[in-house]
């Protein structure tokens, strides 16, 4: 497969530490590429860098064959990216109607009904994101992705913080996606539902990565079993 | 690049209202501290040089741009392709069109 979006060679300090030192990352249509590593091992300053949100010292993005030394999430948004931050993705002012309402002027082709049936958010249309739970949020959000139907999804930490039965639901719906067409990049350190979920696996370590390739060949990886999976430094 | 897609109707309005809003904040404290201070007399803290004005302007849209991004609308739309330049144009015009009217009465 051929990867519709790449994140390639960025680097970036801050101050005298580098955060990031030659981090790539990338998206297959069709495909879960998952970008594992410990907190503060630079997967959200590698998203950061590669959507535009901080200026990086080097890195290129690749998206639909073009080449930006000077990606905008916007730029990318129009075509056919979409980004999900670790939080807050929905705006607090507004409904989670209103933000389907948003998706569904913007892409007149939006499919809402489906994703909020799917995830019974029909009671919450009327309710502000924050009086939601950090589940019924995150569920509001994977509709709003569905809705929106990407080519790209980038998702920061989708599974951080919310409870085992809503992971299991955003695993299952971040694999239709993918089965979709849609090229998935997740991020996190929930080791045993993104193994599940991987196509293939990025490691990322001292804002380093590294390409295992498969799950079955990332849990026989020596040094990312050493270091990640049972966390012996030594 | 693609033509320029401005925020949904929702978005786009509150965003107005807040710019319109914080430019008349920033104008009513302008008259406020001028006179409390005694700064000025009250017609030149109310029309401007073009200069101030342009600044004003300047400031308002600066502050709903501030704002929209703490309450995170900025990176929703973001993901709907709505540009920060845009979101700058909108910003801009509850207070370019504020100081435009202001000037105006005042050259009367």
């Amino acid at each position: 497969m051929t990867a519709i979006f790449a994140a390639e060679g960025f680097w970036k300090a801050f101050g005298r530490r580098d955060v990031l030192r030659n981090g790539s990352v990338w998206g297959e249509a069709g495909a879960v590429t998952v970008l594992l590593g410990r907190n503060g091992s630079g997967k959200s300053t590698l998203f950061r860098c590669a959507l535009g949100f901080v200026r990086p010292d080097a890195g290129v993005v690749l998206f639909d064959g073009k080449r930006s030394v000077r990606p905008r999430l916007a730029a990318l948004a129009a075509g056919g990216l979409f980004f999900l931050p670790d939080r807050d993705l929905l705006a607090d002012r507004f409904t989670v109607g209103q933000h389907f309402a948003a998706v569904a002027h913007r892409f007149p082709g939006a499919e809402v009904a489906g994703p909020v049936e799917r995830w019974e958010l029909g009671p919450l249309l009327d309710r502000r994101p924050g009086a939601l739970s950090g589940g019924e949020q995150r569920r509001a959000e994977i509709a709003v992705i569905e809705a929106r139907n990407p080519r790209v999804l980038i998702a920061d930490e989708p599974f951080r913080g919310i409870a085992p039965v809503d992971a299991d639901r955003v695993a299952d719906r971040l694999r239709a996606l993918a089965r979709s067409g849609c090229a998935v990049v997740v991020s996190g350190h929930e080791t045993r539902i993104l193994l599940d979920l991987a196509d293939q696996v990025v490691w990322m370590t001292s804002g380093a990565t590294h390409a295992l390739g498969s799950p079955a060949a990332a849990r026989v990886h020596h040094q990312f079993r050493r270091e990640y999976l049972f966390g012996d430094r030594g | 690049m693609g033509s320029l897609v401005f925020p949904p109707p929702p978005f786009r309005a509150v965003l107005l209202r807040r710019a319109a809003g914080l430019w008349l904040l920033l104008r009513a404290g302008v008259v406020v501290v001028g006179l409390l201070a005694g700064l000025a007399p009250l017609p030149d803290l109310i029309v401007f040089t073009a200069p101030a004005a342009g600044f004003m302007a300047l400031l308002a849209a600066w502050l709903t741009m501030f704002d929209a991004r703490r309450r995170g609308e900025a990176l929703f739309l973001a993901d709907l392709g709505v540009s920060p330049g845009v979101l700058v144009l909108v910003a801009l015009a509850p207070p370019v069109g504020g100081e435009a009217i202001v000037g105006l009465l005042g050259s009367l």
